[in-house]
């Protein structure tokens, strides 16, 4: 007799579970016409109500039925819960092999921007830095670097440090991409938000704040001063906070190299010393600069520094790595050349373990105890896999990642530089010389200022003389945009007031500006050429750039009186960027974008192909930033034109002459040389304006300037090659990426909406679920009141930062949309429901808790066409193993193993995986497979084959997973200890010197630190301790057959 | 002997209930057949259906001289139409004339015979279908028979359909199925003696309401008001409900229900008609001969006056829409009557139009009118939906058709105590509200005045 509330399930299909309401009804039989009884069955599945008599259901005991045992008894369930499951598993956000970052964010995809993605995820210390070349979207690699580490490991608060005029961009770009609303604080306030975090580890917040802003000022570790500043307070608070619970738990460094010691400047020092402490108190780092990675280079060794201070402590330390690397180097090429045998790969094994930095490190180890047989150096997949082991044990693998221009076919485009030297007339000649001498003059006077800056009125009439001259007319140069824009610096502006003042007293002498504009030889040349460009092609879009705003505002007025409109774009407007952008993709007549670097920071210019540079920055990298706002990933023409005007005879002649055009900066992309070029081009500016030169000796500077450039460049190139060749670059990691693409190992909407639908019906009955279109994922949704207390307490109690409206006491239904998307690609207004909605974790938190939420056993028939599979049609048997790790790090990984039925053969791991997964996707119920299956033979077949390659596979992912581990925790040991002596020393020296003054308290204060200190890094030793070795464990989740036709 | 229920002769253990959904049409009949544990719906498809449309099984009897009733013409024979019809006018000594047995007999012996003919191809089809699926099955048949019409009449006929269904499945069982077994099957059901084998259950349930249970039980449902027009040959049946969930229990409200003879076919019928009353008008006049001093006409016009606008089409069919508009309506007003403040009347009555006429304009415009009025009025607005295919349905029938299939989808259905029906007859008309209380009777006493 079944009782109300009893789980039973179907006897003629047992996947179909569902409670006993207690609800009878009778019904006359009318063969007997007796009365027979029929029980009101809620079934989870589809949400009705179905009556059934007893004989055909069964009651299920709650006691988990291993699949293997279902198979036995021929019980087969449905392929949706093979869905489900596979989704439950995913959103868990542990898999190994699946990238949660993939195809949520509001970006194209390119391969190479997931492979810092997965270097983050194999770092040994939590740290990386991306040193890919510019224009390949560094700042979207972080941002997929959050979002993948956000849902594995439910990251809460992500902290930016820029420089100042970076800070917009990066909010519109988290927010745009990845529908991040981060905030832009000050120092004060980005105290508060630290406090808070101090307090409450489940504070959630995205900070971006400038390294001006936060950078301490000088003393401001002074123990005994009373310094209030805002800087210095924050600055105690992250030492104070130094190995303790971190704050912060993904900081991202852009720009980085500001950080570097090697500097002569303080203000680099400062920030160093903020880099570092921020790092103290952060979980992951990510650095970004284009800095070119070659092993001799100290600015690198600076930045690796910040990221595993344990491995990169001392400057000589890449002579040492490169020894300790060069034996795994040749293991790896001969592996993969497959040229190598069993003695020779153990010999160059123990060659690398004799070294001292990679002695105790347990991976290599274990390629000792469990060398690789012959047979594996032979098969294509062991002996990848077995480079790529090596390379995870590299000392530089997981610390780096380089993406170069070159290596991105997406970007291959030719540049076709077209230059137009324009002649002064005697007006311009006349403004020109006396406003150079006056700067020349000036900067001679005042040498001892950052010389470079005092050049900033003769680069403004270089772009443009009569804007120049209007613009000191009003006083209201803003100027450090400008420097950033030509030079690549930013410096004091304020310095710059005197010589403007200068000029202004001067200004009657200059020349008259209704003259020059009237006789502007550099718009006239402009003219021609937009002109005979329209002519060509009426709605051509042309991109121009200056460097100095009043520029971009005289070309805007005027272009205007010719009746060509143009959009200007600094940064200054007022209207949304993608708004102004918009308008001018699109309305047909506004063929010029008049735009700074700033201005088009951060938004895609690729759909113009010509580009006209109305002045020229003498940083060569200024020039390559502009380029590379159209020539980046998506422009469509093979060929780009870049315009370059120039005023014939002038320093910017010269320098376009002996440095650009040596350079070849118009013709190919300049590759890695950022940081050194400033400084090469800042000490040439300021030597030709601080000596009085001929024309030739002008040119004689500027080619040694040149030289110098192509010196680095070859050292570099050659560097860099041999770094390459030493440093893991592999192309593994990108065929990594690119299967997971193609494997579908991310989550999609539909699997979503599957799972949460489902277990809302399962468990709240009464919850209105009404889809609105069949086709479309888009539903009403109302919770019952119960669901919204649920849930309510769910994101309370987890802190869930993410609104929904499914909580709200509205009466109305809530309008949902099932999409994995952080930015919905609709702009209705219905709720997205993406992998991190609160529903969404609420509803897989509550499955965890289940013991038997999903049916394990089914038969399914996938038709090969909808799956574009490379597998031969047959019937499969395939087990799916889940591999739970528990270490530094929680790890999962799904395991599949397919064999065909017919000859026994079984599929790679990369086909058995793709056979279940399209299955699960595009598969339908098998019905038949119950009347043509001998469930006896599958039985032997799954247990003694499947699940016996599994355990195989399994040992090895255990092992070689918990060697990793116990290297990992060592040298989180190791740097704790470096660390807690630094420290230690630093205590040491301030009681010393409370000592010597005789500052009793202090003493004392200092050494009750000391003791703090060592008690929380006892703490913390025991915590990594603790989890050095791991605990794992396997299950069997699903079993079922396949038949592919 | 083959085995007319199950897959085979074998002893099985395991129980699979099959409901037959069998909607017995006017010019056609559909069968479903659901597998309600593994939630799956097969349309039958029949050998001798429409060519273009093998699911629609014509309802139109044949026999051959062994007096067998078959479902295809044999030998030229005539077949036996509008069965439905003439059951339904259901008078039992209404004799029909079979030209080849050259007997008489009645409609309730054709129906029986041809529902228990069609009754056995559809099991025949599916065990020939679906053996490999579930030839491991005890098929349990199930057979849910459509009746026609809601409210007084349904209760009147609804036994009397079910002893139809009882005759039909016992019928089912003969091998061959002739006139004479049909008519002995018959005898029994009076005296209420037929006996069956092999089936769990027979039921009856409203077209109307089996034409929205498959709609009522999926995802896209609406708790709301809604408005059926089902176009059909020879009816336009019209009917509103509302429809919601109760505590596990679906619950039907149906507030009007009405057939008027206005289906598709009616507006041919329609046309005829005025052209047969203008050409009898104008004959009457045509004899009359012209003045013969006014010049002989050059054009025949001239002999048949306001041809062209006595016999504009436009004008026609506008006289027939306004009648379908009227219907429609007269189904709102009462509505009004029964459910004055439903909020749908401002969002517009989920309205599904079904039936084969259901694409023909002049039907399409009677809903835009209605919402022209309610914009300039302020009456009740519709708004069309459509009836989606349920996705359980395993057929290549493309989602343009699912309408036709819809009442037998429904019926195959496991409804038994699903759902709750409140019939037109049952629901009375809301009270109209009393006027306002003078406000002297609340206050009672002089000093007021």
């Amino acid at each position: 007799m079944l009782s109300i509330g009893q789980t039973v399930r179907l006897v003629a299909n047992p996947s179909r579970i569902g409670t006993c309401t207690g609800t009878t009804i009778t019904r006359e039989d009318p063969v007997t016409k007796e009365k027979r009884l029929l029980w009101q069955i809620h079934f989870f599945d589809t949400n009705q109500y179905q009556y059934f008599t007893e004989n055909q259901l069964e009651v299920v005991t709650g006691v988990k039925e291993h699949p293997l045992d279902l198979i036995k008894k021929g019980k087969i369930g449905q392929s949706r819960d093979l869905r489900k499951l596979l989704t439950h598993v995913r959103l868990n956000g542990r898999l190994a092999d699946l990238l949660y970052s993939m195809d949520v964010s509001n970006t194209d995809y390119y391969a190479y921007q997931f492979k810092p993605v997965i270097r983050m995820l194999n770092s040994v210390s939590n740290g990386l830095l991306i040193a890919d070349e510019v224009g390949l979207g560094k700042t979207i690699e972080a941002g997929l670097i959050w979002t993948e580490l956000k849902n594995r490991y439910e990251l809460r608060r992500l902290f930016v440090l820029c420089p100042a005029f970076l800070r917009e961009k990066w909010k519109r770009e988290l927010k745009s991409r990845f529908n991040i609303d981060a905030v832009i604080v000050d120092a004060r306030e980005a105290k508060t938000y630290l406090e808070h975090a101090k307090h409450n580890h489940l504070s959630s917040f995205a900070i971006i704040a400038s390294m001006q802003g936060l950078r301490p000022t000088k003393g401001w570790d002074d123990e005994s001063s009373n310094n209030k500043r805002p800087t210095t307070l924050l600055g105690k608070l992250l030492l104070d906070r130094q190995n303790e619970e971190s704050l912060i738990d993904m900081l991202v460094i852009d720009e980085a190299h500001y950080l570097r010691l090697g500097d002569i400047k303080k203000t680099d020092k400062k920030t160093s010393k903020l880099g570092r402490l921020l790092r103290g108190v952060s979980d992951y780092i990510v650095l970004l600069s284009a800095t070119p990675i070659h092993l001799r280079s100290d600015d690198l060794y600076q930045l690796l520094n910040i990221v595993d201070e344990t491995t990169f402590n001392q400057p000589n330390v890449f002579d040492e790595i490169l020894k300790a690397n060069e034996p795994l180097i040749k293991a790896r090429e001969a592996v993969l050349s497959s040229k190598m045998n069993r003695t020779e790969f153990n010999e160059l094994i123990t060659n690398a373990l004799s070294n001292e930095l990679l002695s105790d490190n347990q991976q290599l180890r274990n390629f000792l105890l469990k060398p690789p047989s012959e047979n594996d150096l032979k098969s294509f997949e062991k002996r990848s896999e077995i480079a790529s082991r090596l390379d995870q044990i590299n000392l530089l693998s997981n610390v780096i990642t380089r993406t170069r221009r070159r290596d991105v076919v997406e970007l291959k485009v030719v540049r076709d530089p077209k230059l137009h030297l324009i002649d002064l007339n005697s007006l311009e000649k006349q403004f020109y010389d006396k406003v150079t001498e006056i700067v020349r003059d000036f900067c001679l006077n005042n040498y001892q200022y950052e010389g470079f800056i005092l050049t900033t009125p003769q680069r403004q009439m270089s772009s443009s003389i009569p804007a120049a001259l209007y613009e000191w007319k009003k006083k209201a140069v803003k100027l450090s945009e400008q420097l950033y824009e030509d030079y690549g610096f930013q410096g004091d502006a304020e310095k710059v007031g005197p010589i403007i003042r200068e000029l202004i007293s001067k200004i009657e002498e200059l020349g008259d500006y209704d003259e020059l504009y009237n006789n502007d030889s550099k718009y006239k040349c402009l003219i021609r050429v937009i002109k005979g460009i329209l002519n060509d092609k009426k709605n051509e879009k042309l991109v121009l750039f200056s460097y100095f705003k009043g520029t971009l505002n005289y070309l805007k007025r005027r272009l205007e009186t010719e009746n060509i409109k143009a959009v200007l774009l600094t940064g200054d407007q007022k209207k949304d960027k993608e708004e102004l952008l918009t308008d001018f993709r699109e309305t047909e007549n506004h063929n010029i974008l008049l735009s700074s670097e700033i201005g088009s920071e951060g938004i895609d210019l690729q759909f113009c192909r010509i580009l006209i540079n109305y002045d020229l920055p003498w940083n060569p990298m200024k020039i390559e930033q502009r380029i590379g706002r159209i020539d980046r990933l998506g422009q469509q023409a093979d060929k780009i034109d870049i315009v370059n005007l120039l005023y014939n005879g002038t320093i910017d002649a010269r320098i376009y002459m002996k440095l650009h055009d040596r350079l070849k900066i118009f013709n190919r992309a300049l590759g890695g040389l950022e940081p050194i070029i400033g400084e090469e081009i800042q000490k040439l500016t300021v030597e030709l304006f601080t000596s009085k030169l001929t024309p030739q000796q002008e040119d004689e500077r500027i080619e040694q300037t040149a030289q110098a450039l192509e010196n680095i460049r070859n050292d570099e190139e050659r560097l860099e090659k041999e770094a390459a060749h030493l440093i893991a670059y592999g192309d593994y990691i990108l065929n990594q990426v690119k299967a997971i693409k193609e494997m579908n190992r991310w989550i999609t909407g539909k699997d979503i909406q599957i799972y949460v639908v489902d277990y809302l019906r399962k468990n709240f009955p009464g919850t209105e679920l009404q889809q609105i279109q069949e086709d479309k994922l888009e539903y009403f949704i109302k919770l019952t009141n119960e669901a919204k207390n649920e849930l309510d307490d769910f994101i309370k109690i987890n802190r869930i930062a993410l609104n929904t409206r499914l909580i709200s006491n509205s009466q109305m239904p809530i309008k949902c949309r099932f999409e994995n998307k952080l930015i919905s690609e609709s702009t209705d207004r219905a709720e997205v429901i993406n992998q991190i909605h609160p529903i969404v974790r609420f509803v897989s938190k509550m499955i965890e808790k289940e013991s038997f939420p999903f049916f394990p056993v089914m038969s399914i028939i996938l038709k090969k066409d909808r799956a574009n599979l490379e597998i031969k049609n047959g019937r499969y048997l395939f087990a799916i193993q889940k591999w739970s790790i528990k270490g530094l790090q929680d790890i999962e990984k799904l395991f599949y193993v397919a064999i065909n039925i017919d000859d026994e053969k079984n599929l790679s791991d990369k086909d058995s995986e793709m056979l279940v997964t399209s299955a699960a996707v595009l598969g339908e119920d098998w019905l038949e497979a119950s009347n043509i299956i001998d469930f006896d033979r599958i039985y032997d077949l799954a247990n003694d084959r499947c699940l016996s390659i599994a355990d195989t596979n399994y040992d090895d992912f255990v092992l070689s997973l918990e060697l990793q581990n116990e290297d990992r925790a060592n040298l989180q040991l190791k740097t704790l200890k470096l660390h807690l002596e630094n420290q230690i020393e630093t205590l040491q020296e301030i009681k010393q010197k409370h000592i010597a003054f005789d500052r009793k308290s202090l003493v004392k204060a200092t050494e009750g630190k000391m003791q703090a200190l060592e008690s929380r890094f006892e703490r913390k030793t025991l915590e990594i301790g603790n989890r050095k070795s791991i605990t794992s464990e396997k299950e069997e989740i699903a079993i079922g057959l396949i038949n592919l036709i | 002997m083959e085995n007319l229920t199950q897959f085979s002769n074998e002893q099985k253990e395991k129980e699979l209930n099959v409901i037959m959904g069998l909607d017995f049409g006017t010019s056609s009949s559909k069968v479903v057949l659901q597998v309600p544990e593994y939630i799956r719906a097969y349309p039958v498809i029949f050998e001798n259906g429409y060519p273009d449309s093998k699911f629609l099984m014509p309802t139109r009897p044949f026999f051959d001289k062994n007096g067998d009733i078959q479902l295809a013409s044999v030998d030229d024979t005539i077949p036996l139409r509008e069965l439905k019809l003439r059951l339904l006018g259901n008078d039992e000594a209404q004799l029909e004339f079979v030209p080849e047995m050259e007997l008489e007999t009645t409609p309730e012996v054709l129906t029986v015979g041809y529902l228990a003919r069609v009754i056995q191809l559809s099991r025949t089809w599916f065990l020939k279908q679906y053996e490999e699926s579930y030839k491991q099955f005890k098929v349990s048949w199930n057979l849910n028979l459509g009746v026609p019409s809601i409210g007084k009449q349904f209760n009147e006929i609804k036994e009397y359909f079910m002893d139809i269904a009882y005759a039909a499945w016992s019928l089912s069982l003969h091998e061959n199925i002739t006139l004479v077994a049909s008519e002995k099957v018959c005898e029994e059901m009076h005296k209420k003696s037929v006996t069956v084998k092999d089936i769990a259950s027979i039921n009856v349930l409203q077209e109307v309401i089996a034409q929205v249970l498959g709609y009522a039980k999926s995802d896209v449902r609406k708790e709301a008001l809604h408005m059926l027009i089902d176009i059909g040959a020879g009816t336009l049946d019209i009917s509103t409900f509302n429809l919601f969930e109760r505590e596990r229990k679906l619950k039907f409200s149906i507030f009007t229900g009405e057939v008027e003879q206005l289906g598709g076919f009616e507006i041919h019928k329609n046309r005829i008609n005025n052209v047969k009353t203008f050409v009898n008008e104008w004959l009457s006049q045509a004899g009359r001969a012209e003045n013969p001093i006014k010049a002989i006409p050059t054009v025949i016009e001239a002999y048949v006056p306001n041809v062209a606008e006595k016999l504009d089409i436009k004008t026609i069919d506008l006289e027939f829409s306004n009648k379908c508009y009227t219907a429609v309506q007269e189904n709102i007003s009462a509505l009004l009557k029964k459910y004055p403040n439903a909020p749908e009347y401002k969002t517009g009555i989920i309205t599904f139009m079904c039936g084969g006429g259901r694409n023909i304009p002049i039907y399409q415009k009677v809903l835009s009118e209605i919402n022209q009025i309610a914009n300039s009025h302020g009456t009740p607005k519709v708004k069309e939906e459509d009836l989606h295919k349920p996705k359980n349905i395993e057929s290549s029938i493309g989602e343009e058709h699912y309408h036709r299939i819809s009442v037998a989808y429904g019926l195959s259905m496991p409804f038994e105590g699903d759902f709750d029906v409140r019939t037109p007859d049952e629901i009375r008309n809301a009270p109209t509200p009393e006027p306002p209380p003078d406000i002297r009777d609340a206050y009672p006493y002089d000093d007021i005045n």
